[in-house]
């Protein structure tokens, strides 16, 4: 049951960082298979089904641009950003980054387990439960 | 073992996958979705044989597949999403869905089950009778949920283009309904009085029938249907009375009126089954006023079976504030919003 609400979660708040990635990465020219790559490469592997689809979302949206282009003798879309996507990802950068500094803000006066009067330390946020477990997938 | 060799995998497997999504796919995007994702898995096959450093077997590019997932659930997340009833209205839809059901479904349902026990069928004939009456109330049901799913459907699609959603006046919402034990002991002294003048004037009735029928008394007699259900309706009135004393003594026991009721009703459910079986309420002095007591016996039975349907919805309330209540008094205590 926690393992579904954490995966339910986990889904919810990374929606969004998906989104952000993929307009970074397209500041230049990808296509489907090689933006995959790239965003797996920087340790954000993104499943195809999520990718495609989100493409074309955002290409609806004006916030990506695409064409299909012969390479390596094989037809293939490329995207990139447009000057409305380029707005866009730097104002979700700047929301992004006042969101993080606001959660640290939030984090910071955490109490230690031995500090804080009448705390709990079972449920008391441990430093190694902040630390990434694994990659993101 | 099949190998893809020199010809295309896509050929074959991965064809076969792709007219499979395609067959999901608005017609619109299809060639040029398919054509994405036949690229897409060509490169990873490409990339799969490169580390390999041989050709991928038809097994491998099996598993492949099956890992992208079920063609329905591929092409399904190139469709825009779509919901019969936005969560706008979904709320609203649910409430509506639950009075239908709390006035029109358990009401039928309890009515049935009474129809059935009081007629006590016991032939084949009978209850094949009483089981076609419960399908088509089924019928009946579900036609009335898919009614109403299907003008929420046609609300909803509207409502999205109008601003009724988003303009709205918070001042124009209705007051906050505090119900405090002071108003519930005035509510309950009101009880008490109006409840010993009722048991007062029905004490009075047998002596004084003119009190019940007016002037109608020098000419109409009550039938005996009266005796069998005079002293349960004098327990009623009594019942009332000491409800209303028990909410003054105590106002906190949220949970005993709708309790008390159910029992009340119960009671009531058995006068009206009385009468309802007698059907001869009044019965003339005379001979002059036969056309007279025909009519209003008539008007009587159908008084009576409207208060049968009354009892069978008031009995549903009441169950349903009882375990309200009583799982409200379980709970640990809540602050009051105000």
């Amino acid at each position: 049951m926690e393992t579904e609400i954490f995966e339910n979660l986990r889904l919810e708040l990374r929606r969004g960082s998906l989104i952000l990635a993929v307009l970074a990465q397209l500041r230049t020219e990808h296509y489907g298979y090689a933006l995959r790559k790239a965003l797996e490469g920087h340790g954000l592997a993104i499943d195809e089904n999520t990718l495609y689809p989100l493409l074309r979302r955002l290409e609806t949206q004006g916030l990506l641009v695409s064409h299909w282009r012969e390479e390596d003798k094989r037809n293939k879309r490329f995207y990139r950003l447009s000057p409305q996507g380029e707005i866009v990802l730097y104002q979700l950068l700047n929301e992004n980054e006042a969101m993080h500094k606001a959660i640290d803000r939030i984090m910071a006066p955490v109490p230690s387990p031995q500090t804080a009067p009448g705390a709990n330390p079972e449920t008391a946020l441990q430093p190694e439960m902040l630390e990434p477990k694994e990659q993101l997938q | 073992m099949t190998t893809y060799g020199t010809q295309p995998p896509s050929t074959d497997l991965i064809g076969r996958y792709l007219q499979a999504v395609g067959f999901w796919l608005p017609r619109k995007q299809k060639q040029d979705i398919l054509a994405e994702i036949s690229e897409d898995l060509r490169s990873q096959i490409e990339d799969r044989e490169s580390e390999l450093g041989r050709t991928m077997t038809e097994s491998e590019v099996s598993d492949l597949l099956k890992q992208r997932g079920r063609p329905i659930l591929v092409a399904g997340q190139f469709l825009p999403q779509r919901s019969l009833i936005g969560p706008a209205l979904y709320p609203i839809y649910v409430f509506v869905l639950k009075i239908v059901a709390l006035c029109y479904v358990i009401p039928w349902l309890l009515a049935w089950f009474g129809i059935l026990l009081f007629h006590r069928t016991e032939t084949a004939a009978h209850l094949s009778g009483e089981w076609h009456g419960l399908g088509t109330l089924w019928t009946i049901v579900f036609t009335q949920f898919g009614i109403i799913t299907l003008v929420f459907a046609a609300i909803d699609r509207v409502s999205i283009k109008t601003p009724c959603l988003s303009d709205w006046d918070p001042r124009k919402l209705p007051k906050l309904k505090v119900e405090t034990t002071t108003k519930r002991r005035a509510n309950a002294v009101g009880g008490v009085i109006f409840g010993i003048f009722g048991l007062l004037w029905l004490l009075a009735i047998p002596n004084y029938p003119f009190l019940i029928v007016g002037p109608a008394a020098y000419f109409l007699k009550a039938a005996p249907v009266w005796h069998t259900v005079y002293w349960p309706i004098v327990a009623l009135s009594i019942a009332s009375i000491f409800e209303a004393v028990v909410t003054l003594i105590r106002p906190q026991l949220t949970w005993f009126p709708p309790t008390f009721h159910i029992a009340t009703t119960l009671l009531s459910a058995w006068i009206v089954n009385a009468l309802l079986h007698t059907q001869t309420y009044v019965l003339p002095a005379n001979q002059d006023v036969v056309g007279l007591t025909r009519i209003l016996n008539l008007c009587i039975l159908i008084c009576a079976g409207i208060w049968a349907v009354c009892l069978v919805v008031g009995l549903v309330i009441y169950i349903w504030r009882a375990v309200r209540e009583i799982r409200r008094t379980m709970q640990p205590a809540t602050p009051h919003l105000a």
